[in-house]
């Protein structure tokens, strides 16, 4: 499956992230080691370059789940065409306040034993990713995700 | 006529790497060209469904099967096999689905097991 960023894919949620993505400066995250499991840690590392643009900082962890959907549009003549549609669904997050001002600073999360494992399939996924948002005052929230992976 | 089946698994959980042993009773012979077990990892969501790994056993028999015959197989997961999971719009589960292959529709016995997944060594 592939996770661009493409308006089909997650009808209200993913298009506003797109454009907090593309506007967002001064925010990194990562996962300081990209795989882990359920029920183990995952350390996320957020880089603040430019504190005065980004409010308040929430670091944390996120599994989306994305699954097919048969849906119909209604033609001008009054009839009804199927088509095959992916949703998405935030399953699981974690979020955590940073401290503010520039630098690195890390966080540490824990997988619910219980949680989805990263799959990429067909008709269902799970995507798990880590992720910071800057929350500003009047203005489009600030946001960096990267994807790690959980293994079962 | 189509045949009718029974399917014995020795057990219904499993780990990763193990084998899944099982006999198929005919409890009703039929026409069928040939018998095939499979073990199959299904993804499903309300409205959609696949097949994203299919493991076979190559042809348990072939041509017409008869009434109080059974058939033995035996079927690997592989090492790295995923368990099953259920989540609020889909899941993901491992299938055990006996095929005969026949004229028109083929008839199929199937049966889901447990699959937990492996233990962590290390991190």
């Amino acid at each position: 499956m592939d996770f661009g960023f493409s308006l089909g894919k997650s009808r209200e949620v993913q298009p506003l992230q797109l454009l907090r993505r593309l506007v967002t400066r001064g925010l990194e995250v990562s996962a300081v080691d990209r795989q882990t499991h359920r029920g183990g840690d995952v350390e996320v590392q957020v880089t603040i370059s430019k504190p005065g643009k980004l409010g308040d900082v929430e670091v944390g962890i996120v599994c989306t789940e994305y699954y097919d959907e048969l849906e119909t549009v209604r033609d001008t003549d009054g009839s009804t065409t199927p088509y095959r549609t992916t949703s998405s669904d935030v399953v699981h997050e974690t979020w955590s306040p940073v401290e503010p001002g520039s630098g690195a600073k890390t966080r540490r999360f824990t997988i619910p034993p219980d949680a989805p494992f990263s799959y990429s399939g067909e008709c269902l996924s799970f995507k798990w990713e880590v992720a910071a948002l800057g929350h500003r005052s009047g203005r489009l929230d600030a946001e960096a995700r990267s994807e790690f992976f959980v293994r079962p | 006529m189509s045949p009718r089946f029974q399917l014995e698994l020795e057990r219904e959980r499993y780990a990763p790497g193990e084998t899944v042993k099982g006999t198929v009773f005919v409890v009703e012979g039929g026409g069928s060209r040939a018998l095939e077990a499979l073990l199959e990892y299904h993804e499903e969501t309300e409205d959609y469904s696949e097949v994203a790994i299919s493991i076979p056993s190559g042809r348990l028999y072939e041509g017409e099967l008869v009434t109080g015959t059974s058939f033995e197989f035996e079927l690997s997961l592989p090492p790295d096999a995923l368990p099953n999971y259920k989540s609020a719009h889909g899941e993901l589960y491992w299938e055990l689905d006996v095929k005969s292959d026949e004229a028109g529709r083929d008839t199929h016995e199937r049966r889901r097991i447990a699959v937990h997944p492996a233990r962590i060594s290390g991190s």
